[in-house]
């Protein structure tokens, strides 16, 4: 709750600098000040009439002149700021009263009169709000009460189209339905449910509307419509000093400007408060959990890089060498107080044709490691390294090597097909348009290229398929052409990021078994991050484990399933559902949680939730180290113990050696 | 406990068929565990029998009209049935405290005083195993395990005959899944709940459910003790299904031999799961862990494994 508070109070404070804040601060608290004491202090003025200085022109006495009546035209203006302003308020809330009742009501009701009622809105807003007033003070007659009850009304229809929008998309979450399970009335829903959870965008639409009322107030009175005398606002003073427009301008400026202002004033703070109630929402996940959703946020934006740049060469490896060389990889982001920093340090390399597997739960970093890989981490995210290489261009440094290696040679699949297909473009064109642009090929060329693609990911019927949209297409056949995208320009390196989370698990294993097969015919290189070992264990020679931004384990499969070292890969490992095992059984648990990216511990992040943990597990961090052949380990106190761990012969740190080698020569 | 039998359920959208005359048996006290791929209809059946969705055909609890009772028996006759949904942000109102979640569900609530409803409060999140200081806490300051655990207390705190489990795991890390798991597994014996447990993930059928039916385009087509369902399935669905399942140790069992320049390997099948069971034992096991868990640095999520562990 104080976290909140503070939060709050930060955002306000971190506004209130800002100058547009500034402005609208001062613009609403003087038309406060003024409609509440504008009256005590130039009433006379305003309403003492004096035909011995009429219509006069400014003088120091009455700065912008005086009326045909002889009173003061600055303190007229001044004084109507309260009419003005409370008809307006009282407008915005008879149309807010009755917008919200009848979108909540539509939220709530049955199919029919919920159909009903959406018509009706859809039917009120196709007139113009003027029009409608209009319409009413000829209904309601003319004067105040009649002009705010027609500018609610033609506000309504706004408010309820906003209301029943904002509810339907409350209506659907679960928690209505708990609600609802717990046999709570309509009413206490709507109370206690729907009118919390969408009042901060309606009260803000409201305060806009101030504004909007403002204007329409002042029109309606211009015409006639509206206050009558000897009640006056700034639309009755803008309509009687056109009259005496080019003798005295004044009369007519005057209550322009102050229109203008109050409306600028409401839309201004309409922003302000919408930056307020935007900012401790999206700064929620300095939740306890390590929730890195926020900072991740390039991910939503992917798109398939597939594109290659024209005439980029391959690059041409020896067998020997490696294609991916990452070595302590470091993702920072700024966060509101400190940074933070969802990716510590990870070091790994794949040999070309390799298919390795990187496995963590939530909090790991391992997707922020795949988007730094493939250059995609945006400002303010900043990415270092000892070394960042592929097939031996640097990628820390922009450069055109750079980008000609990512676009020829990386194939990147994500867990969402859907999203990564433009539901505009045939299926056909996702595939031909890359060829045609960055390779140069003829649209027949093109084309044939991408229907043998469709052919090989097994699409039944690719001619129909290629002609199709994504949405005729089921999940499946989605992640199908997405890795024949992936796949389209004979990548070396295939990044696949929870390639089938989505998917059913007999939609699963087919994708997996095509993942392998292609990988291995084209000896496309592979990275699989995964959540669920059990996928990478069906599908990479290799796995490394990350845990809070860190790898602590990389071994061959066998050996790491068989007999993790890791504490936490066995309690991983442990924790997996096996569906031979049961019944009668409990899963082992992992007590705890993971440490969060803006903590800075000095030891090893799994010491407080590891039972074998030492007070030097918390002082001094263990370096990922191999142990043997196989495995390389980042504990010193591995559950697989060949006696001493050796110094650098693992898996992936073997070139670590063949350096040093280098080095000393 | 009584018995719940559902036979005949129909739901149609349209002309679209999702639930097929399903029918079956929960006996007082026992888990049934629905399974089956997306669009099988294994959700609409458990919102047919909480009455969140129009649905023809017989559902009894005991002798009791449940549909009858649920809309005409006002909110004692909705609260009979209660479900805990997949998605735990979206299952709590985000306006809400955790205490606010909880009282919201307590039958009776205008009655009682503010210290009972309070000690209850505590009682139910002991429950699922929080710590009753975080009552005061929005979800979106707990993790995801942890407002699943509240969205479980939501559920229990309405004292509820029948408790439906839709994919509670399923948007869970693998961790927090193993702890809500179990943790579902020791209140349904604990209270003797009937319990349906939906699942697209057929792993951790056994660990919780007694029976097992599987649902294909709407219809049942298989449903057995879940030990004989899983090991001996007669349904050709049902046998592609199971057998799609991975584990950790099953291709490489299949495939033997491992790539060349490893390490000699134990046999998986039976020694790898050992040495996992003992590794896992090891990292779960109480000893010095308790003590170095209170210590955690801002820890708020309270220890569960000790008294889950049996």
């Amino acid at each position: 709750m104080a976290a909140k508070r503070n939060a709050q109070q930060n955002s306000w404070r971190a506004l209130l600098a800002s100058p547009s804040a500034i402005v609208a601060t001062v613009l609403v608290a003087g038309l406060v000040f003024l409609a509440i004491f504008a009256s005590l202090l130039w009433g006379k003025g305003a309403s003492v009439s004096n035909v011995a200085i009429a219509s006069e022109g400014p003088s120091a006495a009455h700065l912008l002149g005086t009326d045909p009546l002889g009173r003061d035209i600055l303190d007229r203006v001044l004084v109507a700021t309260r009419s003005s302003l409370v008809l307006a308020v009282l407008a915005t809330a008879v149309g807010g009263a009755v917008g919200v009742g009848l979108g909540m009501l539509s939220a709530v009701a049955g199919p029919v009169l919920r159909r009903f009622l959406a018509s009706l809105i859809s039917l009120l807003l196709s007139f113009p709000a003027l029009l409608l007033a209009i319409f009413f003070a000829v209904i309601f007659g003319v004067g105040s009460t009649a002009s705010v009850i027609a500018v609610g009304a033609a506000f309504a229809p706004g408010f309820a189209r906003l209301t029943q929008t904002l509810g339907a998309s409350i209506a659907d979450r679960e928690f209505i339905q708990a609600a609802r399970l717990l046999g709570k009335s309509r009413w206490y829903v709507v109370r206690r449910h729907l009118l919390p959870n969408v009042a901060e965008p309606i009260v803000l639409y409201g305060t806009v509307h101030v504004g909007q009322a403002i204007l329409v107030l002042s029109g309606l009175s211009f015409l006639g419509l509206g206050v009558q005398l000897p009640a006056y606002n700034w639309g009755s003073l803008l309509e009687q000093g056109l009259a005496q427009m080019f003798q005295s301008p004044a009369g007519v400026i005057a209550p322009a400007v102050a229109i203008a202002v109050a409306g600028i004033a409401c839309n201004l703070a309409g922003e302000m408060w919408a930056e307020v109630i935007g900012r401790p929402a999206r700064s929620s996940r300095a939740a306890p959990a390590g929730g890195l959703r926020g900072p991740s946020g390039p991910s939503g934006k992917l798109s398939p890089a597939t594109s290659g740049e024209a005439g980029g060469p391959q690059t041409q490896l020896g067998s020997g060498e490696w294609l991916l060389r990452v070595e302590g990889l470091r993702v920072r982001f700024p966060a509101s107080g400190a940074e933070i920093t969802p990716v510590r340090e990870v070091s790994f390399a794949i040999r070309p044709g390799e298919r390795i597997g990187i496995v963590g739960e939530s909090g790991s970093g391992k997707s922020l490691t795949a988007l730094a890989i493939a250059g995609l981490i945006r400002e303010p995210g900043h990415v270092e390294a000892q070394r960042l290489e592929f097939l031996g261009v640097d990628l820390l440094r922009p450069s055109r090597d750079r980008s000609k290696v990512l676009g020829r040679n990386l194939g990147l699949i994500f867990q969402d097909p859907g999203g990564t297909l433009n539901p505009a473009v045939r299926i056909g064109t996702h595939l031909r348009e890359p060829a045609q642009v960055h390779l140069g090929m003829s649209r027949p060329a093109a084309r044939a290229r991408a229907l043998a693609a469709l052919e090989m990911v097994l699409i039944p019927e690719p001619l129909r398929r290629y002609k199709q949209h994504q949405h005729e297409l089921s999940g499946g056949m989605r992640q199908r052409v997405s890795i024949a995208m992936g796949l389209a320009g004979e990548p070396r390196l295939l990044l696949a990021d929870e390639p089938t989370t989505a998917l059913d698990v007999l939609v699963q294993r087919d994708i997996l078994g095509l993942l392998v097969r292609l990988s291995a015919e084209q000896s496309t290189g592979m990275i699989l991050i995964s959540h669920d070992l059990a996928v990478i264990a069906e599908t990479c020679d290799r796995t490394v484990v990350m845990y809070a931004g860190f790898v602590i384990e990389d071994a061959h499969t066998t050996a790491l399933v068989s007999a993790p070292a890791h504490p936490y890969t066995a309690a991983l490992l442990a924790a997996t559902p096996d569906i031979a095992r049961g019944p009668g059984q409990s899963l082992p648990t992992i007590d705890g949680r993971v440490p969060g990216p803006e903590e800075n511990l000095p030891g090893c992040y799994f010491a407080s939730r590891c039972p074998l943990a030492t007070s030097r597990c918390r002082e001094e961090r263990p370096p990922l180290l191999g142990l043997d052949a196989t495995r390389a380990v980042a504990c010193w106190y591995p559950l697989v113990d060949n006696g001493q761990a050796r110094s650098l012969t693992g898996a992936s740190q073997a070139y670590r050696g063949t350096e040093r080698a280098e080095e000393t020569e | 406990m009584r018995d719940l039998h559902v036979a005949g359920l129909t739901v149609r959208y349209g002309d679209f068929v999702a639930v097929d005359n399903v029918s079956f048996d929960v006996p007082g006290g026992s888990v049934l565990g629905l399974a089956g791929q997306s669009g099988s209809g294994k959700s609409t059946v458990a919102r047919a029998v909480a009455g969140l969705t129009r649905s023809r055909g017989t559902v009894l609890l005991g002798g009791t009209d449940l549909r009858r009772a649920q809309r005409h028996g006002g909110a004692k006759g909705r609260r009979m049935v209660q479900m805990i949904f997949q998605d735990p942000t979206s299952s709590l109102d985000p306006r809400f405290t955790v205490r606010e979640c909880i009282v919201e569900a307590l039958p009776g609530q205008s009655r009682g005083d503010r210290r009972k409803r309070d000690e209850r409060v505590a009682e139910l999140l002991s429950v699922v195993a929080l710590d009753p200081a975080i009552s005061g806490l929005h979800p979106r300051m707990l993790s995801g395990g942890q407002r699943q655990r509240v969205a479980i207390a939501r559920a229990l705190a309405a004292e509820p005959e029948v408790l439906i489990a839709d994919e509670v795991t399923a948007s869970l890390d693998v961790s927090v899944q193993a702890v809500v798991l179990n943790l579902l597994k020791q209140i349904q014996r604990d209270m003797n709940l009937t319990m349906l447990f939906i699942t697209h993930n057929l792993a951790v059928v056994r660990y919780i459910c007694d029976d097992l039916a599987i649902l294909n385009h709407g219809k049942v087509v298989e449903h057995g003790p879940a030990g004989q369902v899983l090991d001996r399935p007669h349904d050709p669905y049902t046998t592609a299904l199971v057998g799609a399942v991975l584990r950790p140790g099953s291709r490489l069992a299949k495939t033997g031999s491992a790539p060349s320049g490893d390490a000699p390997r134990p046999d998986l099948p039976s020694a790898g799961r050992g040495a996992r069971t003992q590794a896992g034992g090891a990292v779960t096991a109480g000893g010095p862990a308790p003590a170095d868990r209170a210590a955690a640095p801002g820890s708020s999520e309270r220890g569960t494994g000790g008294h889950l562990q049996r």
